[in-house]
């Protein structure tokens, strides 16, 4: 199921007057029927809409918002909640809303704006980086731009990601993530970079891609974009995020693994994250109403966890959890389906060693770098026998370091404005 | 200002408002369109009538009228909303209520809400729900494939968190064909009817928790020990009342827990 072109996709596309000399605008003066452009003065000519109704939703899918943004671009990543162990994962805000249309997507109840928006100042945000980078210049920051819109879906519109390629050659102890659903890597894949761009894909198996995430690449697409980016040298991650619990799970989930694991190799993969299906109370209502009792979001048994979201029961979740780590782990290591401990030996990787060439799986596993995301303790513990400063290759990124820097510099700058 | 009859007003405005109008106070119009005391007692009566420049509309409606429940504003939408033109714009006349934003998902949800059963509106009304946690309504393409939830939430009259409940997982159960109308026919006590309506709705998880139970009543526990497998949020667990006397009975009894072992003979694995 691939992407619809965009000329189909949006019916209206609203252009702000000082943002018409834009790359973006001029990209959309292009690629759209003048009867669809339509000219405004400010953005607040637009009306927010909270508690969008299902129609109201929709249509915000067809409608394009050109316009500069005056707030902050760069923030610490939203899902970040007390008692969950986080990341140190870190936003680049470049617009907001998706076109895409995943049942159980978390913009259902975040957005209140009917428009899918891109931000046509990434001057500005460009900028505000470069204020960090020398408020913050010992640390290494993981920035990605995909949280609350697609890194890439609408790359031909605003070829932001040659920007930004550019730009972090500027900075290669940071390292920038492009996070997508679709296979739209055209505009930078054949370009110069500096190794510290990783392209991410979240994936789900092929039946829950069709059932569920309509409007975005194959799992086939996905993964065969993912084998280019690591052919020209970028590094890639996974985002098995998130997952759905159905009939057939464990086959499923299986089958896309071993996709996975027979294209690439562990020292490929940046890292892959894993997150069981989460959402807040309120999103169901739209859900339900958006994609009926059928979906397998809208049916599935959830309880209100700890952190206020709706979640699977936290022993299923660890049951799923167990089971997806495991296949990454080659049967013959495997014991009975679970993991016993990811700190089995491991294989080095040859960037380590340098000299020796490994075999895959010389003596011991391979190691790939999984954690969970937006999970607590006790669901880490019984996963993984550890919490993630304790994991070799996951502890830098649980290093809580920039993410105190980060607060301490946002508070300074609140306490002089 | 002047003064006109009854019967020379304009009557479309009225909605059936659920308080009286004082008897004391003559009717009011504006433009000769009646905005209180819609009832026939005041036939042959005066009524006052203020202009465009004595007054706004809007505020002289909502000073006839400061509190509307939702009913009363669900039969406004549907009486003015038949004319050519509005008298008012329904945002304004939302906001005089306290009602600020999305005008049209809150017009929506008002429709809704007027075609469920009077005796459920009045149910709905006098246990304060909020239009927002009907929204499970949205779902429904026809208020009557629900009727008989509707009839046994008006005749029960269960608590305003019960009835919720009941409704949304009535119509969830409806939705995927598992027929909720079996349990409202067999259950009277909407702690019942819950607890039932959850066992349908999370067959997994309720079965689950049902083994664990049943293992957990195998087990010989001390004397004035007493357990329960309960759920809490997405977590389930055992909840060990212990009594005892001192420090000793307080240690023995510990000790001939710890011995039982229990969470190893509950079905902790996966039972899919």
């Amino acid at each position: 199921m691939t992407n619809q072109p965009l000329i189909t996709q949006f019916q209206n596309i609203y252009i702000e007057e000082k943002s018409l000399d834009s790359e973006p605008a001029q990209k959309a003066f292009q690629i759209f029927p003048k009867n669809h452009i339509h000219i405004i003065k400010d953005k607040s000519d637009l009306k927010t809409l909270s508690n969008m109704s299902a129609d109201q939703f929709n249509q915000s899918k067809k409608n394009l918002l050109l316009c500069s943004f005056k707030g902050k671009f760069f923030k610490r990543c939203p899902g970040a909640r007390p008692g969950l162990i986080c990341c140190n994962y870190f936003v680049l805000n470049l617009g907001q809303h998706c076109e895409m249309d995943c049942s159980y997507c978390y913009l259902q109840s975040l957005i209140n704006f009917p428009f899918v928006t891109i931000y046509t100042n990434i001057e500005d945000a460009l900028k505000e980086l470069s204020g960090i980078a020398s408020e913050m210049k010992d640390h290494k920051l993981r920035i990605g731009t995909g949280e609350i819109t697609d890194s890439l879906s609408l790359d031909d519109i605003t070829l932001y990601s040659t920007h930004l390629l550019n730009y972090f050659k500027q900075h290669p102890h940071w390292t920038l993530e492009f996070k997508t659903k679709s296979a739209n890597i055209k505009n930078f894949v054949h370009k110069e970079h500096c190794g510290n761009i990783i392209v991410s894909w979240s994936l789900n198996p092929q039946y829950i891609i069709e059932k569920e995430e309509h409007g975005t690449a194959s799992l086939n697409e996905r993964l065969n974009a993912a084998r280019l980016c690591r052919d020209k040298g970028f590094p890639v991650a996974f985002h098995l995020d998130p997952v759905i619990y159905h009939k057939e799970w464990k086959e499923n989930y299986s089958n896309m693994i071993q996709k996975i694991t027979s294209l690439f190799k562990p020292e490929e993969v940046s890292h892959i994250s894993l997150g069981a299906l989460r959402f807040q109370p309120e999103q169901r209502h739209i859900m339900r109403e958006r994609f009926g009792m059928k979906s397998l979001v809208t049916k599935g048994e959830y309880f209100k966890s700890k952190d206020g979201k709706l979640r699977y029961d936290s022993q299923l979740r660890q049951q799923m959890f167990q089971f997806i780590f495991s296949q990454f782990i080659p049967n013959r290591y495997r014991k009975n389906d679970t993991l016993q401990n990811l700190s089995l030996p491991l294989a080095e990787s040859t960037e380590t060693t340098g000299k020796r060439k490994l075999s895959r799986y010389k003596n011991s596993p391979p190691k790939w770098n999984l954690f969970l995301c937006m999970e607590n303790k006790e669901n880490w513990l019984a996963t993984t026998n550890q919490l993630p400063s304790k994991i070799e290759k996951t502890n830098n990124l649980f290093d809580l370091k920039p993410v105190r820097a980060f607060s301490q510099l946002s508070n300074e700058t609140m306490k002089n404005a | 200002m002047n003064l006109t009859t009854y019967d020379e007003c304009e009557k479309y405005l009225d909605f059936q408002p659920e308080k009286p109008w004082p008897n004391n106070w003559p009717p009011f119009s504006w433009e000769n369109k009646l905005v209180s005391g819609f009832t026939h007692s005041y036939k042959n009566q005066y009524v006052l009538n203020f202009s465009s420049t004595d007054v706004n509309f809007l505020h002289l409606f909502h000073t006839c009228h400061p509190q509307l429940n939702f009913s009363e504003l669900g039969r406004i939408i549907l009486g003015w909303s038949n004319r050519e033109k509005n008298i008012c714009s329904w945002q304004e006349f939302f906001s005089l209520y306290g009602f600020h934003q999305n005008t049209e998902s809150l017009v929506q949800q008002l429709k809704i809400f007027t075609s469920t059963p009077v005796s459920f509106q009045a149910w709905v009304n006098k246990k304060a729900i909020h239009l927002s946690e009907l929204r499970i309504l949205n779902s429904l393409e026809d208020m009557k494939q629900i009727h008989f939830i509707f009839e046994w939430i008006a005749e029960q009259s269960p608590s305003h968190s019960q009835g919720i409940k009941i409704l949304e997982l009535g119509v969830e159960l409806f939705l995927m064909s598992l027929d909720p109308d079996k349990i409202l026919k067999s259950y009277f006590s909407p702690e019942k009817v819950i607890q039932e309506m959850e066992k349908k709705r999370n067959p997994l998880s309720s079965s689950q928790d049902q083994v664990n139970k049943n293992n957990l009543k195998k087990v010989i526990w001390p004397s004035q020990v007493s357990t329960q497998w309960q759920r809490r949020g997405d977590t389930t667990g055992l909840e060990i009342k212990i009594w005892c006397r001192n420090q000793k009975e307080w240690e023995e009894k510990i000790h001939r827990v710890n011995q039982l072992s229990v969470f190893n003979r509950l079905d902790r694995t996966d039972p899919i």
